[in-house]
């Protein structure tokens, strides 16, 4: 299992997702995991971060649908960058660092971005 | 007798002119295959592409950020693979994808552009992947 670290904000194109979602086509069973700022990929109301282009949300959102099932939020981070579980995709689940550790341990690779 | 060797996939993510990452991975990759392991690939993603831009033009005395792997290239036949569609976003063009879009081929010659599925596969049969 493939374990992908962000850590980083959103950025305009969304490319560590285009990985998660490459490596779900290839059959990897990527992982996903927000963490820090990172955690505002996750959050549901992103808008359009440049004219014509994609919705985050909406490609987040199809995560699942993409057999990318596995997307944890660190719990911790929610309240340090300023959001609620409420404001999160419903499929993310929250993580403590104890699990964090846990994952990280159970994965073949980690890809950090 | 099985091979011994750690197979390694290096992944770049930032700009070279950024942060110090790309020279780091460029000394990581010397001491790796200079041990006589193995590396299967290096990969360039998201500003890490810029790495392979052939038209920079260094201040004097310095070099351009793709000169390390070049040597290495050269040296240990490295596999340099930029994901070919984060490198056509930032207007890096090898000599088909220049024909394509009637532009400059741009990509140092070292380095050939990829899909994702190189990635995927590196998740598959690399011992270890280092993100940089």
């Amino acid at each position: 299992m493939t374990l992908i670290i962000i850590s980083s904000p959103p950025s305009l194109d969304l490319e560590p997702i285009e990985l998660a979602l490459a490596l779900a086509a290839f059959e990897q069973n990527p992982t996903l995991l927000l963490i820090g700022s990172g955690i505002h990929y996750m959050n549901a109301l992103q808008q359009e971060k440049k004219p014509n282009g994609k919705s985050p949300s909406k490609v987040i959102s199809a995560l699942p649908m993409y057999d990318c099932e596995e997307v944890f939020v660190r719990a911790n981070s929610l309240a340090e960058q300023g959001l609620n579980q409420a404001d999160l995709h419903d499929f993310c689940r929250l993580i403590s660092d104890d699990e964090i550790k846990q994952l990280i341990n159970q994965s073949k690779h980690c890809v950090n971005f | 007798m099985a091979d011994q060797k750690l197979h390694y996939t290096l992944v770049l993510t930032h700009s070279p002119a950024q942060l110090e990452s790309n020279l780091t991975a460029q000394k990581l990759a010397a001491e790796i295959l200079a041990a006589g392991d193995v590396i299967d690939r290096v990969f360039f993603y998201q500003d890490a592409c810029y790495v392979a831009l052939k038209s920079q033009i260094p201040g004097q005395g310095l070099e351009a950020s793709y000169k390390g792997w070049q040597e290495l290239h050269e040296s240990y036949q490295l596999c340099l693979q930029a994901c070919i569609a984060n490198s056509l976003r930032r207007g890096l063009l090898d000599k088909v994808e220049a024909q394509r879009y009637q532009s400059e081929e741009n990509l140092q010659s070292s380095f050939q552009l990829v899909g994702l599925g190189e990635l995927a596969e590196a998740c598959q049969s690399s011992d270890r992947i280092i993100t940089l």
